[in-house]
């Protein structure tokens, strides 16, 4: 592997890290699991990338728009589904965000459909738009840490406390005074409002978007499984679970890909089963497990 | 005691309650008085649980009204309910299993704080006098059911409620349990927290209920002082089989 290709895996690996934990806010903290954060991505990304195109909006402006954009909406599918629990939310995203996706390929005046959108600036800051890949990579970072590090502090705090006692038992929350709704909503903005800027810095650093690579329905797996796989509900987990997932899924599709159609994804999900099924709580809970029996070892 | 402890923190009056055709309660009404405790007592179905979940805001009743020193809180959700005071624990103890003890017992204390230092302290104060000091990393999951029942009220004392509701705190528990946790609910008496108990055991009522209603098919069938009440043969009759005797 060339150092290129090395760089460009870490910065995909840091931007999914950031999205990923914008997922875990919402699923591992408020116990809501959302299949349709795509549209989020997506949101993000034609945000950017449009308004940059089409309307000379540098892509900090687009990015902002995008996060609005994302964040009203979540507040929509959060009141609607206030009262929905479990399957039912997810649903309710799947659905969304399936609309979502046909908006941008039907409304063709606007997202040029599925032809996508090439994004072509002058190099620069002002632009996010580089000739090399370290100042993409010094962004994706940034943005990983930032996430990692604001679920790290809502944990810690008030809310954080809030979210995972209505997680666990939402009627017991309730009767010690937890605005369990607002909360849920306020979760479901914060989290929009991160995916989306994580599917700007996507859109700027591929230079190209359409519908699939921003809006389908993997993406949102994608998502979820780096958070569970990682540790869902740890701060960091998704950083550890995107340093293993985006990797491996590349260098298997490199090793295999060419070998049989799918062959891939097979060797893929038998790794993912065998780590769920050896680390059920995901990685940080697997480490710390093992930690654990060391130190009682070392003891005994 | 001065006039105005003897006022009431919540005056519950004429709820009635239908589930479908089913009347569960029917012209429901007692008061508490501030810093007292009324045991709820009666035989399964007399319809406690559902005037606890009415009290707590969990269910809505067909017709009555809940004040809560003064104001009508018929109509406000249970955590508008906790944030003015009126707490419970539940029959089956509910823990947060992913927070540690420590944790748990925050939640109840961020209903009043607003920053984690202070929650933490509260808590941690909370925690080593009902004893769960040394247990405070645990997980829930790994304590005693006695012990995860002391959390439960360690999580409500945090919170600083004005009215606690006890649903069967003693259930489940051996004798020296049992009276260890009548020494830590006298205490939070003594701290001015009124208290509702739902309870089984005629002992712990008699010994910590100051005010009893009975309740026996929907209806309030007595309301008094528990020497008097534990005695009734209306209440003998239909909860009790035998008169309660103190002194056994």
């Amino acid at each position: 592997m060339s150092v290129p290709q090395l760089v460009d895996l870490m910065i995909l690996t840091l931007i999914w890290a950031g999205i990923s934990a914008a997922w875990n806010l919402l699923a591992g903290f408020a116990g809501q699991f959302s299949l349709g954060h795509a549209a989020f991505l997506g949101i993000g990304a034609y945000a950017a990338a449009i308004g940059a195109m089409h309307y000379g909006i540098l892509p900090w402006g687009g990015m902002i728009a995008g996060a609005l954009i994302a964040g009203s909406l979540a507040l929509v599918i959060g009141s609607i589904s206030l009262r929905m629990r479990g399957p039912f939310f997810t649903l309710l995203t799947i659905a969304f965000a399936e609309v979502v996706r046909l908006i941008a390929i039907y409304w063709k005046h606007l997202t040029n459909g599925s032809e996508g959108v090439i994004i072509e600036l002058k190099p620069g800051l002002m632009n996010l738009h580089f000739l090399e890949k370290w100042p993409y990579l010094i962004i994706a970072g940034i943005y990983a840490i930032a996430m990692g590090g604001l679920c790290a502090a809502i944990r810690r705090s008030r809310i954080g406390h809030q979210l995972l006692a209505i997680r666990d038992d939402e009627d017991a929350a309730r009767s010690l005074g937890v605005p369990v709704y607002r909360l849920r909503v306020a979760a479901t903005v914060i989290s929009a409002v991160c995916t989306a800027v994580g599917g700007s810095l996507l859109a700027m650093y591929t230079q190209f978007i359409d519908p699939d690579s921003t809006m389908s329905f993997l993406l949102s797996v994608e998502a979820g499984l780096i958070t569970i796989v990682g540790g869902l509900g740890h701060p960091w987990g998704p950083l550890f679970g995107a340093i293993l997932i985006v990797p491996l899924e590349r260098v298997l599709r490199g090793l295999f890909g060419g070998v049989l159609f799918g062959l891939h994804g097979v060797i893929f999900g038998l790794v993912l089963i065998v780590i769920l099924l050896a680390m059920p709580d995901g990685l940080l809970d697997g480490a710390n497990r093992l930690r654990e029996h060391r130190k009682l070892r070392s003891r005994a | 005691m001065s006039i105005e402890s003897c006022a009431a923190v919540l005056e519950i009056a004429g709820i009635n309650k239908r589930f479908g055709g089913l009347s569960v309660l029917s012209d429901v009404s007692f008061e508490v008085a501030a810093g007292t405790s009324l045991g709820l007592i009666g035989p399964n179905g007399a319809g406690k649980t559902t005037l606890f979940n009415i009290l707590t805001g969990f269910t809505t009743p067909n017709a009555g009204t809940i004040r809560f020193n003064s104001e009508d809180i018929t109509k406000f959700a249970p955590e508008r309910r906790a944030a003015l005071g009126v707490s419970r624990t539940f029959q089956l103890v509910r823990p947060f299993n992913g927070l540690s003890v420590l944790e748990n017992v925050m939640v109840g204390a961020f209903s009043i704080e607003k920053h984690t230092a202070p929650a933490r302290k509260r808590a941690l104060a909370v925690l080593e006098r009902v004893g769960l000091g040394a247990a405070s990393s645990m997980r829930p999951a790994k304590l005693t059911l006695s012990d995860r029942k002391r959390m439960e009220l360690a999580r409500c004392i945090a919170a600083q409620p004005k009215v606690l509701l006890l649903d069967e705190v003693m259930c489940g528990l051996n004798p020296t349990e049992m009276a260890e946790m009548i020494v830590l609910i006298r205490s939070t008496k003594a701290d001015g927290i009124s208290l509702i108990l739902v309870e089984h055991i005629m002992d712990v009522i008699a010994e910590l209920a100051e005010d009893v209603v009975v309740l026996a098919g929907g209806s309030v069938i007595s309301h008094g002082k528990p020497s008097v009440v534990l005695t009734d043969a209306r209440v003998v009759e239909a909860y009790l089989g035998e008169a309660y005797d103190a002194v056994h």
